[in-house]
């Protein structure tokens, strides 16, 4: 037939600087060490002055000492797992609410008004009535996370479910596929990656809410870290905890972006 | 194409029209059980006038007192203007859709929604982007194929289509003319009493266009189930077709002179109905297709001479070196 591809043979093709890993990496880095320089160059030549703006050694110190006791890993490891659980079980809820609303009309009709409504609400005005209901113990924070995490996952999949190509869907029924076997065949391979753009979504807001959570009634993590670290003028410490976040945020973001890049290959 | 596709086709064209006797699914009774009758019985559908589109907020009909008996292992194509409804008569004869009045019976049982019976090959591949076409093909199989069975039937489908060297590929790897063919091997995948074909191949190039029905015409000689062919081209019905039916409004327009009186409702019906002479493969320039070209034509409401060229080539109708 005319449309003989020949299917094993791909041409080398010799891939643009800004493809290679390597590349990419090292282009991300410059900008960052670029502030580092700055940052240095302008507390040491007196620019700003050091009780405004402590220079990078004098965080790095800080750094040290709270890790010699003990507080950093601790803080780290706290707020991570408290992400960690919210974030899967308001993304679990999300995945099931988005899944009912959007394969369900009457379900679309019934909840998707009230959801819409208490995802307007925001963050900071969970805080007083989860702290009153569950005190100061980690169920508060867990569930603030997890009320973060539920609706990027819940809008994404109910937007994505109600928008797979109704043409496939049909050809999924003319073919005997119903129910659950049309939904794991069809529906669920067409919006996994809608699904994962929203997890990635979810997880940057489940630390948004984490900071939110801590700042306003915790005893350790590393919004408690800003918040008391405020009152007592560390800037030091204020500068390490955001740094951390940053570094944190990115690196749990990437790893959900491993598991995009395979999903995607894999059902796109 | 396969070399055995390709040989079978030569073979056949070696023959040429009229040098088979008799049609295929006589000579072959055995292979026949497969196919099935499907009858049309004061068949009609209304749509329910939508709040979405600029109707006119009225009911509107578009099929009215279509009556029907298509024979098992016949090809009928259905042949029709744009929006005239033949693909709303495919889709409820498939169970897609139902029927506002009359009703639709299969081997003299009433057609169910999506029913098993039958199989669909959509104008579109309509093949999952994320699995193999091998595994698209293997979606059509009748549930509760055993897992070896199965396997074989799609290799063996896929040989047929020509489709072997691909069955890993992925729908977006391959041309449209190859996942129009595994769309059909997927069909068939389905062992269907009746394979329901709509405009399968309309969004082709007129020369793999040609490919595909002489692949069909393998395929229907292969396994000779009853195929009701959607088709809005009047070579491809002349070419692949035992009879050929001309869905379309009555009062017609001139050229329909069989025109049944006092019919002035909105709705389309059979206007004409002819059953096409001479064995598939047929020569597609005989003179004797090119006076029925230009009945069905003049049907459609197309002028015969000066502009049918232009207009004809705006639906779709390949030229030939007529």
């Amino acid at each position: 037939m005319t449309e003989t591809l020949a299917p094993d043979t791909a041409p080398v093709v010799r891939r643009p600087l800004t493809s290679r890993r390597s590349a990419r990496i090292l282009g991300g880095l410059l900008l960052p060490v670029l502030i580092l320089i700055l940052w240095q160059l302008s507390t040491a030549l007196g620019l700003v002055t050091v009780s405004q703006l402590p220079s990078p050694a004098m965080v790095w110190i800080a750094t040290v000492d709270l890790f010699d006791r003990g507080e950093l890993t601790l803080y780290v490891a706290i707020s991570t797992q408290r992400v960690l659980i919210g974030f899967a079980i308001g993304a679990a809820l999300g995945l099931a609410a988005g899944s009912l609303v959007g394969l369900s009309r009457a379900a679309d009709v019934l909840f998707a008004p009230t959801l819409g409504a208490i995802r307007a609400v925001p963050s900071l005005a969970w805080v007083p009535l989860l702290i009153i209901w569950l005190k100061y113990g980690e169920e508060s924070k867990i569930v603030l996370v997890a009320i973060g995490a539920f609706f990027p996952v819940y809008t994404t999949v109910a937007q994505a479910l109600r928008h797979v190509d109704r043409q496939l869907v049909e050809a999924g029924r003319a073919f005997g596929l119903r129910g659950v076997r049309l939904f794991t065949a069809v529906q669920l391979p067409a919006v996994i990656p809608s699904v994962i753009s929203g997890l990635r979504l979810a997880l940057a807001q489940a630390w948004l809410f984490l900071v939110a959570a801590e700042l306003l009634g915790a005893s350790m993590g590393l919004g408690y870290l800003l918040s008391i670290s405020g009152t007592n003028g560390r800037i030091d410490r204020i500068l390490l905890a955001i740094i951390l976040l940053a570094l944190l945020g990115k690196l749990t973001d990437a790893i959900l972006g491993v598991f995009e890049k395979w999903a995607i290959t894999k059902w796109a | 194409m396969s070399a055995s596709t390709a040989t079978s086709t030569a073979a056949r064209r070696a023959a040429g029209p009229g040098g088979v006797s008799e049609r295929d699914r006589t000579v072959r009774p055995a292979t026949t059980k497969a196919a099935l009758a499907v009858e049309f019985a004061g068949l009609g559908r209304t749509f329910a006038p939508s709040s979405g589109t600029v109707a006119f907020g009225a009911a509107r009909p578009v099929l009215r007192d279509v009556s029907l008996t298509v024979r098992p292992g016949e090809v009928l194509a259905i042949l029709g203007t744009s929006g005239c409804g033949k693909s709303t008569l495919l889709r409820i004869a498939g169970g897609l859709d139902s029927p506002s009045t009359g009703s639709v019976q299969i081997d003299g049982t009433p057609s169910t929604a999506f029913d098993t019976r039958c199989a669909v090959g959509f104008q579109e591949p309509r093949l999952l982007p994320w699995r193999t076409v091998a595994a698209n093909v293997s979606l059509g199989l009748p549930r509760g194929t055993a897992r070896e069975a199965g396997r074989a039937r799609v290799a063996e489908l896929l040989e047929l289509v020509g489709l072997t060297a691909f069955a890993g590929h992925r729908p977006a790897a391959i041309s449209g003319g190859m996942a129009q063919r595994a769309s059909l091997a997927r069909a068939l995948a389905r062992n269907p009493g009746v394979l329901l074909l709509d405009e399968p191949f309309g969004a082709l190039d007129a020369l793999t266009r040609l490919k595909m029905q002489d692949l069909l015409l393998d395929v229907h000689a292969a396994a000779p189930t009853t195929v009701l062919l959607v088709t809005h081209d009047v070579d491809e019905a002349l070419q692949l077709a035992d009879r050929i039916i001309l869905l379309g409004q009555e009062p017609a327009t001139t050229g329909a002179a069989q025109a049944v009186g006092g019919a002035t409702t909105p709705g389309a019906t059979i206007v004409q109905e002819l059953t096409v002479p001479g064995n598939r493969p047929r020569d597609r320039g005989s003179a004797e297709l090119a006076e029925l070209r230009g009945r069905l034509l003049a049907g459609l409401g197309i002028d015969r001479h000066g502009e049918a060229r232009g207009v004809a080539s705006n639906t779709g109708i390949p030229h030939f070196p007529y």
